[in-house]
């Protein structure tokens, strides 16, 4: 029985079956991840599932992806990050012709220290808002993190010092104001 | 700030993020990113390909079918107007005596709201409404036997916990009878009503009603699955991890030979039209699915084994899109590309009812 099994060949995992463990596996973490970034949940779930129909083309061409996860993090964000910059362009104008403004940042979720975290992280530049939410949210490393941005490692490990800092001091403003 | 702090801080926040149907938009995505390539995504907002050997149908979102390419005969696809409207349309199916019964739901948008749902019955030819049954949650699933139609229906899942499930019973003169399942039962598979009782799926097995009085009269434990399914045969039988058990009317279980031509584990059974079990098994290695031993095409990933009038089909998904193999002589494999929220039923030889969409669709395979 046990030299039969060792003779049948591995199962042939194809682009559909990595698509569905994704969904069933990482998607929330990553969906998570971009959110803190870009401040919006849905806009977050867009952007995943739109990279994820990407990551799928790309497959289905017989491309490689090593990293699913984190190329799909990568693609992700560029596209919320994009979605955004239309979105405050948007608001700029409505702004100009006295529209009420809008608010970009859903809440869903968000309580007490946590909520104070994340609204300091979404007041720090974006690349220290998306390196600090995939050490800290997504558990990546300095290398891992320098891989998926494509940027140095010492770059990393500065801008995460300088946003701890940066947060730290927005959450002791914070509590002094309570 | 200190590290530890920091990542304990940032974990406590966690979004609401749901699955369910990810899957199905991230093929949508694909699909129309695919159209885009092709030029055509203005023109093609809901796309219904039917691929049967080699033949490829298009319909058009005005509801005018479109050849895109045709050999071994033409086939059509037409959108169903019910008439009254019933709002957004899906499944589960269920198909009896000429008679199909869908679920229908306020539309919101592209998707649907409740409370209020219903079961709508109406004539599987001419469309024209026989009758309807309101309800209030979300419809799980249907079957008709012991003097009723039966539903097992799902609220609203909570902020914690299993949403309560309830066992409907629908009589010949439409009332309503109804009992909540016990608490923190989470059915898995579809409700089938015949051999004296009326059964249910659950995660860790499978319960066991009287269709009189709707009290649950045996729980039968099995190991816990995300899929089960029962079918009446000589016995009525359930999967259980692959294999198939007799549910026994004392309320124990006893081990049954699937027989299976490759010993592969069962993952669906239905039952044939001379009262046979029908097994759909999964192979362990390739994941290649079967319907009794003969392999379903290689692309077609199986989600569940139907009957209906004698007739056998395999719902599932082809390259993302909804799909369903008509297991036949000459198996035919309807796709219907693109679309979310699919469900089919087998109605006549040459005729295939969809739901997709929120939408009625009929196929005509032979056309």
């Amino acid at each position: 029985m046990h030299a039969l099994a060792e003779q049948v060949p591995p199962l042939q995992e194809d682009e559909d079956d990595r698509i569905r463990a994704f969904v069933d596996g990482e998607y929330r973490q990553v969906v998570a991840t971009v959110a803190l970034v870009c401040g919006s949940t849905a806009t977050a779930e867009d952007a995943v599932q739109e990279a994820l129909a990407r990551a799928w083309e790309h497959l289905a061409r017989g491309k490689p992806i090593d990293r699913l996860p984190a190329w799909v993090t990568t693609v992700a964000m560029n596209l919320a990050r994009s979605q955004m910059r239309r979105w405050r362009s948007e608001r700029r104008a409505r702004t100009k012709l006295g529209a009420a403004r809008t608010e970009l940042h859903d809440v869903t979720g968000a309580s007490g220290e946590a909520y104070a975290v994340r609204q300091a992280l979404l007041a720090l530049p974006r690349r220290q808002r998306e390196v600090t939410a995939l050490r800290y949210y997504l558990g990546l490393d300095v290398r891992a993190i320098a891989g998926t941005l494509g940027i140095a490692e010492g770059t990393v490990k500065a801008m995460l010092f300088r946003a701890r800092q940066s947060l730290a001091e927005a959450l002791e403003d914070g509590a002094d104001d309570a | 700030m200190r590290e530890d702090q920091l990542e304990r801080s940032m974990r406590a926040w966690s979004p609401r993020v749901s699955t369910v149907d990810v899957y199905d938009r991230v093929a949508s995505k694909r699909t129309r990113r695919a159209a885009r390539r092709r030029g055509g995504a203005g023109a093609v907002a809901v796309a219904v390909v039917v691929a049967i050997s080699g033949a490829f149908l298009l319909l058009r979102q005005d509801g005018e079918p479109a050849r895109i390419a045709a050999t071994g005969g033409p086939y059509e696809t037409h959108l169903v107007t019910l008439d009254p409207d019933q709002g957004y349309v899906r499944g589960p199916l269920l198909v009896a005596g000429g008679t199909l019964s869908l679920s229908a739901y306020d539309r919101d948008g592209a998707s649907f709201t409740y409370p209020p749902s219903r079961i709508v019955r109406v004539d599987a030819r001419t469309f024209a409404e026989q009758g309807r049954t309101d309800l209030k949650a979300e419809i799980g699933s249907l079957a008709d036997g012991e003097g009723a139609r039966w539903a097992v229906t799902v609220n609203p899942p909570p902020a914690n916990g299993l949403p309560d499930a309830f066992l409907k019973r629908i009589g010949g003169d439409g009332v309503v009878v109804s009992t909540l399942l016990p608490r923190a039962t989470d059915p898995v598979g579809a409700v089938v009503a015949g051999a004296g009782g009326v059964w249910i799926p659950v995660r860790d097995g499978v319960l066991r009603f009287d269709p009189t009085t709707l009290r649950l009269t045996a729980r039968y434990a099995l190991a816990p699955a995300d899929t089960r399914t029962v079918a009446i045969s000589k016995d009525v039988v359930a999967t259980d991890a692959g294999d198939l058990v007799a549910l026994r009317p004392d309320g124990t279980t006893s081990g049954l030979c699937a027989c299976t031509a490759t010993g592969d584990p069962v993952v669906g059974l239905a039952t044939s039209a001379s009262g046979d079990l029908v097994e759909l098994t999964r192979n362990r290695a390739t994941g290649r699915t079967a319907v009794d031993a003969q392999p379903l095409p290689r692309r077609f990933a199986a989600v569940s084994l139907l009957s209906a009038g004698g007739r056998v089909w395999v719902q599932g998904r082809m390259n993302g899109s909804p799909a369903a193999v008509l297991v036949r002589r000459h198996p035919a494999t309807v796709v219907l590309d693109g679309a979310h929220d699919a469900s089919f039923a087998w109605v006549g030889d040459d005729t295939v009812l969809a739901v997709a969409d929120g939408r009625l669709v009929r196929v005509d395979l032979n056309k």
